[in-house]
This record gives C-alpha cells, structure tokens and sequence, in this order.
C-alpha cells in the first residue's frame, strides 16, 4: 500500500512531507518522550496508583498514543525508503540497509506481538504435563507433553561471613562477602584468622559432625578454626548453611560475633527433560539458562524451580514461546547490522574529504 | 593479579599517560620527542591490557559483571580512541583529554576498590556475554568523548569564536560510536531470544538503552538538516549522554528498575 501512494502521488504535499526529515525529527522526537515516561514510571507494576493507571501511564506501550505513533513512525519510514530507493543508487546502500532494517523491525515486532505466544508450564518429576497458562493465568492444552526427569543445580562454593550475634549484620568486609569456602583455606576476615580444615559441598549431619550425604536437603558444610589475632581466642567447629531439611549451623566467635557460611549461588540450572508431541516426536533433552530447546514450531526455555527446595527441587518452571514472525524481525536486524557495518566504516560519508581533515588539523593545533 | 595489584598497575599506567601527554604537547615539533610519547602512552594502554588479561584469568571469567569491571575496559579504551584520532586526524588536545577521562575513571577505581567476586549468575554465562558488553563499552567510550568534544563546542560558542571542526569531530565520533551502539543492542536482542524467550521485553535497561540509540539518533538526523546549525545539535549532545549515563549505572537508582533482569550488581 505503501509502495502505490508512494508511486502515483510522491509529489503530493503530504507525501512530500512525510518523507521529509522534519517529520522523521518530530516523530523520533515524540517517540523519545514517550519512552522517556516508561523509563521514569514503573510499567505493569502491580503496586501502581490509580492515577497512572487511569492515566494509562503505568502501561504506555499498550496506550493508544504509543500505537498510533509507532504506526506514524512506520509509515514515515516507509516512505523514506521509498523515497531513497528509487532510482537505486550504490551510494545509497548504507542509508537503505539501516532505514529498510530498521523499518522490518518494527514491522516484524508490531505485527508479530499479536502471534507472540509464551507461556508458562509447571513440570513435575516423573509426571507429564501438557497445560501451560499465560501472564493473565488462563490456561492453553499444547500439542506438547514434556515430562521432568531430574533437575539440577550446579553451585558455586559458599561464602563465608561474619555477622553480629543478634541483629544478623554482616560485619565482614564491609558487608560485601567474597572469602569462598574451600577445603585447606587460611585467610583473614576483619579481626580474625580463618582455616578451613574440612569442607563438603553436599554433607548432613550425623551426631555432632558432617559426613558426605548426596541426597534430598543435603547442604554444604565446613569445619573451621577461627583464631582472634587481638585476644588470642580460638574457636573451632562445624558450621553449615542448612537448607529446608537443616537447620543452619554457626560459630560463636565470642559473645558478640558469629561465623557463618551462606546459601550457595546456583552456577548452572537445568533440566533434564523428556518431550512427546502430538506428531509422535519423541526426544530427551537437557535445557538450561541460556540454551533452550525448538522442537517443532515451539521454543522451550528454562525459567524456574521450587526455590524453597533448591537444588533438590521436583520441579521445573519451564517457558513455551512460539514467534512465527521472528525469521522477519531477524532479517531486519541483520540488514540493520550489515548497515552499522557500513556506518562505521564509511562515517558520515563523503563530506568529509581528506582536504578537509589536513585544514581542521592545522585549525586545531 | 588481582585487584590488590590494582593500586600499582594504576600509578604505573597514570605515571606513563601523564608523561606521555606532556613529552606529546611541549615537543615543539620535535618528531621524536613526540614518538616518545606515543610510545609512553602505548605502554601505559598495554600494563593495563597485562592487568585485565590476568584479572580475567585470575577470575575465571570475563571482568565484564561490576561497575568497577567496566569501568577498567572504559580507562582500557578511551586512550585508544584518543590514539586512533591522533593517528588519523592528528588532534593533540584530544588524545589528552581522552587520558584525562580515563585517569578518573581509574582513580574512582582505585578509590572505591571492587571486591573480587568471582560469581557469575546463569544468565550470564552465554557467548554473547563479552562481545555485547565490549561493544557497549567501546561505543560508550566514544559518545563520551564525542560529549566532551560538545563540552568544549559549547564553551567555544558562548565564550570564542566557534571553530567548525570541532562539530566536524564530534559527527565522526557519534556515526562510529552509534554504529557500535547500534551493534549493542541488536546483540543483546539476540542473546535476549535465548536466554529468556524474547528479544524485546522493554526491561528498565533495555527502555533506556533504547533511549540512548533515540538521542544520538535524533542528533544525527539534526545535524543532517541544519548542517550550519551548532547550539542545538552540541545540547542535544549533551542531553543524550546524560541519557546515556543513566542507562549505564543510573538505571539502578530509579523506581522503574526494581524487578530489572539487568540490575545484577546487588547484594
């Protein structure tokens, strides 16, 4: 449509006017504010008042302004294109890559978030699950079964701390914790010397001390010897982090202060997966952050777990997408990045000759 | 090496810089005098690639996670820039402001030392990782030297004679540092896509990033209409790397990135 108003009226007013620059500045312009107000106002935030609700400012990117100008936008540069584009010039190649590219993003990404569909599905281990609910909690059969076989985390070792006996501050380091639990560790936190005699990643406790248990509620744990280089105190021990099955165990340093060792920090998550279609496909993946899984038109990502449970979690929070019009929206990127390519290489262009450069040299020095 | 030999490598590399500039700006056209102090600065740019090659090592991951990270691949940069711009259009002012520019960023490093925290969350762990960040870094290095140009425009224009090559350099400064921006968020739409399903969810840090590539855009079709016209492009300048700088860190502080994907530097 665009292509024939261009063709049999380019010499229109209107036309004329909108592919011009002063409408491209404006509608950019008009643009930016509007984002600007959802960069500064929390958007789709539940704790919002009913002001900006009323208002439409909580939600700007499905207000009608938003709609309205995104589409002014398209149509501006459209035109443009158009307008550069004929007749094609090789010179011109730079400024029709990023203007086209950019036109199928927006193009592609406006049209496609209406087919966008991602939804969200609960896997439990050992059971099969074919519904996935929305962002409104309505739920959807896919033609998709996916059973969860075995979950997993992968951890970092534990950081130690020091904390105030009663109001749980931490003291050490400044508050920030980067002494990391390892067997054979000496070291220094605040006032006192640290040795970690033993340390087991995955350990329960059987009487007073640890043993290695891989098992449901395991936790890591360390025996420490804690030496006050001013007073001379030791103090030794086990200390653990607990987890749901145990409780957490600290060292009392002196009446004031505790030595403690703190939840790991999950490294890699993912889940091993079995996934069954309606088309009698039939495969067993393992999907993690980062690297999800396509099987037919759907893509399956990894989102969450039972965090209560951790790394013991029986279940997988795992996000369904499917975006039929994302081959476009990726054209559009690469023709914008074979564009940037061109932009760094050449600059602003030919304005700028060589002549130029040696004048604003000697202007300068 | 960590960053306990933070504090030397710095000394070392703004001894280098600082004498570099000077040997540069006093030479009195004597070339070799001027060599020698290329030279001092390109040692000074290769202690600090020796430092973050080893803290990388020593961390076992890229030290692109902290403020304080970035900021040593912004001190790491802007000097080069400064070194291209000399190498290529010869200005002597700029290679020392660059320097300047990269001696604060060192010297807040050096102030507000970063512990040297060696976690780095799952959605982190992607090859997209380094080449979005250091591409980010890099065309940040370059509008900010674009803005210091608009600082120096500006004083020009309400205070001199205003010389016209200096918006000439800005222009150039802003298309490649644009390009790299540009480079930037379309990398991380695609690492988006894969690391939680879709390229574009208008995340605080996203919505300004966005607002950063709107501003310098603005400024280029600016500058591209009203060739002749300099106070309006030059603020515009200055708008869009405050902007830039809010979208860089100051995303953390505001109410609208409270459930930020990008915030990853609490706690």
């Amino acid at each position: 449509m665009l292509v024939l108003v261009q063709h049999y009226s380019h010499k229109h007013l209107l036309v004329r006017w909108i592919s011009s620059i002063p409408a491209s500045i404006s509608a950019i312009s008009s643009f930016t504010f509007l984002i600007l107000l959802m960069g500064f106002i929390p958007q789709n935030s539940s704790e919002t008042s009913i002001f900006l609700h009323k208002t439409g400012l909580d939600h700007v990117n499905r207000s009608w302004p938003y709609l309205l100008l995104q589409l002014y936008l398209l149509t501006i540069l459209g035109f443009v294109v158009l307008k550069r584009s004929m007749p094609f010039k090789l010179k011109n190649i730079g400024f029709l890559l990023n203007h086209t590219g950019l036109w199928i993003i927006f193009f592609g990404a406006t049209l496609g978030s209406g087919d966008l569909k991602r939804l969200t599905m609960d896997i439990y281990e050992k059971k099969t699950s074919y519904m996935a609910r929305d962002n409104q909690n309505r739920m959807y059969e896919l033609p998709i079964a996916l059973k969860l076989l075995k979950f997993d985390i992968e951890e970092y070792n534990p950081k130690l701390i020091i904390a105030e006996k009663y109001s749980g501050a931490v003291i050490s380091e400044k508050g920030k914790t980067t002494t990391v639990a390892e067997k054979g560790f000496e070291g220094m936190i605040n006032d006192w010397n640290i040795k970690i005699k033993d340390y087991i990643q995955y350990a329960q406790s059987k009487d007073t001390v640890f043993i290695p248990v891989y098992d449901y509620g395991s936790c890591p744990a360390a025996l420490v010897t804690a030496t006050n280089t001013k007073t001379g105190k030791v103090s030794e021990g086990w200390i653990c982090s607990g987890s749901n099955y145990i409780n957490p165990r600290f060292l009392e340093l002196d009446g004031k202060y505790l030595l403690a060792i703190l939840k790991p920090e999950a490294k890699k998550f993912s889940s091993m997966i079995e996934v069954n279609t309606k088309n009698r496909f039939h495969d067993t993946v393992r999907i993690e952050v980062n690297k999800p899984y396509k099987v037919e038109n759907w893509k399956i990502y990894q989102l969450g777990y039972d965090e209560q449970m951790g790394k013991w979690s029986r279940l997988s929070v795992v996000e369904l997408v499917q975006d039929p019009w994302l081959p476009i929206t990726y054209f559009g990127i690469f023709l914008t990045l074979a564009g940037s390519a061109y932009l760094f290489w050449i600059g602003k262009g030919k304005k700028y000759k060589e002549t130029d450069q040696s004048t604003a040299t000697n202007h300068l020095l | 090496m960590t960053w306990i030999s933070f504090p030397l490598i710095a000394i070392l590399t703004t001894v280098l810089w600082v004498t570099g500039s000077l040997a540069l700006n006093f030479s009195s056209g004597k070339k070799k005098i001027e060599y020698s102090g290329i030279e001092l600065i390109c040692t000074g740019v290769a202690f600090l690639a020796l430092f973050i090659t080893m803290l990388w090592i020593n961390l076992g991951r890229p030290p692109l996670r902290t403020l304080g990270e970035t900021r040593l691949w912004y001190s790491f940069f802007l000097p080069i820039i400064g070194l291209i711009t000399y190498i290529r259009w010869k200005y002597k002012w700029f290679l020392s402001y660059s320097i300047a520019l990269a001696i604060v960023f060192l010297i807040i490093n050096y102030v507000n030392p970063e512990t040297h925290d060696k976690t780095l969350m799952p959605a982190l762990q992607s090859p997209w990782f380094v080449p979005h960040v250091i591409v980010y870094i890099f065309a940040y290095a370059l509008l900010a030297a674009s803005s210091l140009i608009a600082v120096k425009g500006l004083y020009q224009y309400y205070y001199r004679d205003f010389d016209k090559n200096v918006i000439d350099l800005a222009d150039n400064l802003v298309y490649v540092g644009f390009a790299f921006l540009t480079f930037g968020l379309l990398f991380g739409a695609l690492w988006a896509k894969e690391a939680w399903g879709h390229y574009w969810t208008w995340d605080p840090k996203e919505t300004w990033a966005f607002l950063t590539w709107m501003g310098y855009l603005i400024y280029m079709h600016y500058r591209y209409y009203h060739p002749s016209k300099i106070k309006m492009p030059l603020w515009t300048l200055g708008l869009a790397f405050i902007i830039l700088l809010i979208a860089w860190f100051g995303v953390n502080y505001l109410p609208s990135a409270a459930n930020s994907v990008h915030v990853y530097n609490r706690g």
